[in-house]
């Protein structure tokens, strides 16, 4: 809910353009080369003229420009509509960067400062072809400036793309799992729907980083009711927190099934949003380290799962997937520095001790209002230490954290 | 803390009395049997601090051009005078105290059978702190309740939420904000439980937060000190010596639209920010550097040698030497167009503890003044939406609000122009 006004756009739909993947290698040769641009769409100064057509899309939609304050000038020609029509572009990482609305005949100019790189283009419904922008000129800071690599790029880039294999494994249980979430509550039944909400959730909490490149998605489907003014009562408050607290704070079902219908609507978005999109190594490698950050500043609080009191699941999925990134490059970290390797590994081994203790038979947590201070105490020391070291493999690899 | 040690070496002064001369009076400040001046007796090493009684009587009140001492409270109220003459009788109240402590009056002795006139946290004759207390409404004031709503200022509205803010409704807002600021918290808690006390029957205390900062590294009448992320931070500030930029930039004058009554005011944005302190500290330099775009040691832009050189953005339009989404260059892009929106800010460092998870809950009270909220904070803060160190900081606190104009006569009274 933070970014309303970009959430109210009709289809918002975010595609990643296959670009840069290594951003400390500056492999600047595995862009595509630049399309040659049409001639209203180069211009080194001035405006670039864009217009929405009936067709659909942008006309014409290969552009090209400096890096630097781009204008454009946009008219929406469309005819066959008189809704209003969306211009937006969206970078490689992705992020919207601009985003704005025409009314039917209106024609405007807009601006955005770029980066160097290929962004797409929308022009009317997020579902019509899109266009392509390619800006070149000077390097973007977010590179290295003076920094320089130092494990081996290719055994990097195989982690990535393995980790990227291990996010889209997640999103594909995460779909189904929620589907199991929500077969139970159209079913009624309420003790089973319960049991099935923190299997639901536990996908999501091993890729937050990933997941939160999303902010649109992250704020429909994991914000918590301190975030909206009416709290519980807000019927902004949605998402699986909404479900939870139908569930375990009013101990019934009654409107939980609107709420999971949009979840899955979400969840839809959000994977096909992810589809294809690069991860670069810098938010791999950061990612381990983010999600520990996550872990400790309000995971440890209670306060995720403040209903359902499954907050020992939450934080064990935390570091799982803060895990999977440092077991996936073990070999790398031990390769630049063995003692961080040896002192991250030992701290995973100690928080994972320390889960164990509450844990069920059946695998799952005890109730974490269960926990006093002094049992939550070294779970925080562990956490707070564990941080400390992840915060230096970036630095150990030779990425840039940006 | 520097700063802090010298000045309590200057209460503690204990046997050799300083002297201050307050409006042809003599006083002997530092009471060497004031339990709070002998626990701050320090070595005697350093150079003594001059401070002074800053005059109540202006234009303008006290607290925002005057230079920033070391300590500050910021206490938000809500207002439950019953009707306006109930209200007028506060702002009343309210002056005679904020005049009687910024003088340094001398506490009247009471029959000791009575509780004491003054809670003495600096004594029977308080010394030359550099005491301010600025006193502001806030939009809920105009509500009805006392028939103001049409002197309202135009631009007086409720904070709104700004994306990244993460609002706790029991820290914002207020009908009245007093900005107590002074050389030593003992002088501050002082003045706070003596204008509380006063207004008891009114006043009902919202939220309120301590705040401390370094002396500003530019010399007189600049501001630049070091926030909590260990940044220079309001070297870039306008120059609050300068009068005519004040009038430019700060103060409402006459001949606008605002209602008459505003003249001598000025707009105040209070936005309490926690930074996440922890995770800053192990965020790489070059990260940390790129994110404000300052080197962190010398607060030198990072195209430049010295703090006060003038980054030129204009020469790096896609971001290679300093990021587009860096602090300084989305808060002042220092461009023409981008000149109204300068804002005269007067901030303090907080530290308050920590948070259930056992992380430190520290920030930056956030202070600006401006003559236009939608020319300066707003559009400041507009252009800050999305920018890099938003992972790092959350807004959770505090709102808008108008000062009031200053009170240039011995029977004048805050707040007065509303009530005639």
């Amino acid at each position: 809910m933070n970014r309303s006004k970009r959430m109210t756009s009709v289809a918002l739909v975010i595609v990643a353009v296959s670009v840069v993947a290594l951003t400390a290698c500056g492999s600047a040769a595995e862009r595509p080369a630049s399309t040659p641009a049409t001639a209203s769409g180069t211009k080194a100064a001035g405006s670039i003229a864009v217009s929405m057509s009936s067709d659909g899309g942008c006309m014409p939609s290969t552009l090209a420009a400096a890096a630097g304050h781009v204008t454009f000038s946009v008219t929406n020609a469309v005819t066959d509509s008189e809704l209003k029509q969306e211009f937006e572009l969206v970078s490689a990482a992705p992020k919207i960067v601009l985003e704005e609305f025409f009314t039917q005949g209106d024609k405007r100019d807009v601006s955005a400062t770029l980066e160097a790189g290929t962004y797409q283009v929308i022009c009317g419904a997020s579902s019509n072809p899109r266009g392509t922008l390619t800006v070149t000129g000077a390097t973007a800071t977010t590179g290295a400036v003076g920094s320089t690599l130092k494990v081996d790029a290719a055994a990097l880039q195989a982690n990535v793309d393995t980790y990227t294999a291990y996010v889209d494994d997640q999103h594909t249980q995460m779909v189904a799992a929620n589907d199991k979430l929500a077969g139970a509550i159209a079913a009624g039944n309420l003790e089973l729907a319960k049991s099935l909400y923190m299997p639901a959730r536990v996908q999501w909490e091993r890729i937050e980083p990933v997941a939160e490149l999303f902010p649109d998605s992250d704020a429909v489907m994991d914000s918590r009711a301190d975030d909206f003014p009416l709290k519980e009562k807000d019927p902004a408050f949605t998402g699986w927190h909404r479900i939870e607290y139908i569930m375990f704070a009013e101990n019934t079902l009654d409107g939980a099934e609107t709420f999971m219908t949009q979840l899955q609507k979400d969840i839809h978005t959000l994977v096909t949003s992810i589809a294809g999109i690069k991860i670069d190594a810098s938010t791999m490698v950061n990612g381990s380290a983010g999600l520990i950050e996550e872990a400790s500043s309000s995971k440890i609080t209670g306060e995720e799962e403040r209903y359902a009191k499954t907050d020992l699941l939450t934080l064990d999925s935390n570091v799982q997937g803060s895990r999977e990134i440092v077991d996936l490059n073990a070999e790398l970290l031990k390769g630049v520095d063995p003692d961080l390797y040896t002192a991250i590994t030992k701290s995973f081994d100690a928080i994972d001790a320390g889960l164990s203790k509450y844990e069920n038979a059946d695998g799952t947590y005890q109730s974490y209002d269960k926990l006093t201070d002094a049992d939550r105490a070294p779970i925080q020391a562990e956490l707070a230490a564990l941080s400390e070291n992840l915060s230096k493999v970036a630095a150990a690899f030779g990425l840039e954290v940006k | 803390m520097a700063g802090s040690v010298s000045r309590r070496r200057f209460l503690g002064g204990g046997a050799a009395a300083v002297l201050t001369t307050v409006g042809g009076v003599t006083l002997a400040s530092g009471c060497s049997d004031d339990a709070s001046s002998g626990a701050n007796a320090a070595s005697a090493t350093d150079t003594a601090v001059k401070r002074s009684v800053i005059p109540f009587e202006g234009l303008h009140q006290a607290g925002i051009v005057t230079p920033a001492p070391d300590h500050s409270i910021i206490a938000a109220f809500t207002t439950v005078a019953v009707d306006a003459t109930q209200l007028r009788t506060m702002f009343q109240t309210l002056t005679v105290e904020v005049r009687d402590l910024m003088s340094g009056k001398t506490v009247a002795a009471v029959d000791p059978l009575l509780p004491p006139s003054d809670n003495l946290l600096v004594g029977v004759v308080p010394p030359a702190d550099d005491l301010t207390i600025t006193v502001a409404v806030g939009a809920s004031l105009f509500d009805g309740r006392y028939g103001l709503t049409p002197l309202t200022p135009h631009e007086l509205v409720e904070m709104p939420k700004f994306p990244n803010d993460k609002p706790d409704i029991d820290q914002m807002h207020g009908d009245l904000v007093i900005q107590i600021c002074a050389g030593t918290p003992e002088m501050c808690n002082h003045a706070l439980r003596r204008l509380m006390r006063a207004t008891r029957d009114s006043l009902v205390v919202k939220w309120m937060m301590s705040g401390f900062v370094q002396p500003n590294t530019l010399g007189a009448g600049r501001s630049s000190t070091r926030n909590m992320l260990g940044f220079k931070d309001g070297t870039a500030n306008p120059h609050a010596g300068d009068a005519v930029l004040m009038d430019d930039l700060v103060w409402i004058g006459a001949g606008t639209t605002e209602p008459a009554w505003t003249v001598g005011g000025s707009y105040l944005a209070i936005r309490l920010i926690r930074n996440r302190v922890e995770f800053w500290d192990r965020t790489p330099l070059r990260t940390q550097e790129t994110i404000i775009g300052r080197i962190k040691d010398s607060g030198a832009p990072l195209d430049g040698v010295n703090e006060t050189d003038i980054p030129d953005f204009a020469s790096d339009p896609a971001g290679a030497r300093m990021r587009l989404d860096g602090h300084i260059r989305l808060a002042n892009p220092r461009t023409p167009a981008t000149e109204k929106n300068r804002i005269l800010r007067r901030g303090y460092n907080y530290s308050a503890g920590f948070d259930r998870s056992g992380q430190l809950d520290q920030g930056l009270i956030f202070v600006c003044y401006q003559k236009s909220l939608n020319d300066g904070f707003v559009a400041v803060q507009t252009r800050l939406d999305g920018e890099a160190l938003e992972e790092y900081i959350t807004p959770f606190g505090g709102g808008y609000f108008f000062v009031l104009p200053g009170v240039t006569d011995a029977d004048g009274f805050l707040a007065e122009k509303l009530f005639t």
